[in-house]
């Protein structure tokens, strides 16, 4: 910006450097990578559609999309939203979750495509 | 059709209040509502094209591309919304004062019309792509029921401009004094929700793996994705379930947006108009 003159401008560059170095610091930190699940759709079914998974870890669905039409995988419950276009797969990361019953669906057919997490 | 309404005019509320506040905040400089036009249609393009290729995204940066897609054309929307609000903090004045010279203000202005009319597009094209997606779907598989499906993505549609069109006059009904600050105040905060939510995607695409606690869960007392929460969740960036480092990002955007906008501003008397957020 053209009016940054002295203070705010060392400011603002103080804070996007400490914030560029975080993100690197964060990268080189990641967690061995997490357990990953998979899943096809396939009409308005999820195959499992009840998935199992340990309370407290995060871990990764691999959905994979058999339909000719795109879905919207989401959850409320889970708080993840991903487009998956027909005849392709996604990874969607979901963190650690208490013990309980988490609810996910294809959100253009959310009546019909529905699943459950269980995390015990 | 309702569920096709609906499911539409969800992903609408978002991109329809953003249009309402960059018009009304644009009202008095020449030329914004063409500006805004040209924004909604690029964003419209770019859905399409963002739809076409939502394969190919998905699958980029090892199955987290649209995150890191979503993320940055955030992060470019917020750049914008700061860009603003620093030339209204520069201009808000002269422009308020009932234009003393329209012309100048135009041409001063065209810079800002361009980060508005990006940010417009940048709100089209996030909720966009998954609306053509949706009616693509609808289109190749649902075939005679189809139409009424499509019918009702029109409503919701229409339905997405008259919040638009809502926003716009009940911004106007704030007398001229005072509507830049009001909303450059909408902007900050528009802004400050964008950033967390930009920083929530990188999150969940595992590029950030810091401060990842969830602060609080207010989901069952308003859930986010319901239309009041989403509406909330466009005007003040609402989570019903934020990370301590989506806090710390909404509090640092609406902290740099003061500073700039108090460091920018005309010296003297501009001093009380400038310290509007």
């Amino acid at each position: 910006m053209l009016c940054l003159h002295g203070a705010p401008k060392r400011a603002l560059i103080l804070v996007s450097g400490g914030l560029s170095l975080l993100a690197f610091a964060s990268l080189a930190v990641e967690a061995k990578d997490p357990m990953t699940y998979e899943m096809t759709l396939k009409g308005q079914s999820f195959t499992p559609a009840e998935l199992k998974v340990p309370a407290g870890e995060p871990f990764i669905i691999k959905l994979k999309n058999e339909n000719d039409a795109p879905a919207e995988f989401e959850s409320k419950d889970m708080k993840f939203e991903k487009v998956v276009a027909g005849h392709s797969e996604i990874l969607t990361r979901v963190k650690a979750l208490p013990g309980g019953e988490f609810e996910f669906y294809d959100e253009y057919h959310e009546d019909e495509a529905r699943g459950t997490v269980v995390s015990e | 059709m309702l569920a096709a309404l609906i499911i539409v005019f969800r992903e609408v509320v978002e991109a329809g209040i953003v249009v309402g506040i960059v018009l009304a905040a644009t009202r008095s400089v020449g030329g914004s509502r063409l500006w805004a036009a040209a924004g909604v249609v690029a964003g419209v393009l770019g859905s399409c094209l963002v739809a076409i290729f939502a394969g190919a995204i998905a699958s980029a940066f090892e199955g987290f591309g649209q995150e890191l897609f979503n993320a940055s054309i955030l992060a470019v929307a917020v750049v914008m919304l700061i860009g603003h609000n620093i030339w209204m903090a520069r201009h808000g004045r002269e422009l308020a004062e009932d234009i003393r010279a329209t012309g100048e203000a135009i041409a001063r202005g065209s810079k800002s019309l361009l980060a508005l009319a990006v940010v417009v597009g940048i709100a089209v094209l996030r909720e966009g792509s998954e609306i053509v997606l949706f009616l693509y779907g609808i289109a190749i598989t649902d075939g005679g029921s189809g139409a009424s499906l499509i019918l009702g993505g029109i409503g919701g549609l229409i339905l997405g401009a008259g919040l638009s069109a809502l926003t716009y006059l009940g911004l106007i009904k704030v007398p001229a004094r005072h509507l830049f600050r009001v909303t450059s105040l909408m902007i900050a905060f528009l802004a400050a929700g964008m950033a967390a939510q930009a920083v929530l995607f990188l999150e969940q695409a595992g590029v950030i793996d810091v401060l990842g606690g969830t602060v609080w869960d207010s989901s069952a007392l308003l859930s986010e994705t319901s239309i009041v929460g989403r509406v909330l969740h466009t005007l003040i960036g609402y989570s019903d379930q934020p990370t301590a480092l989506q806090l710390v990002t909404y509090a640092a955007t609406l902290a740099v947006i003061y500073l700039l906008t108090r460091a920018c501003s005309s010296p003297g008397k501009n001093r009380a108009a400038s310290a509007n957020t």
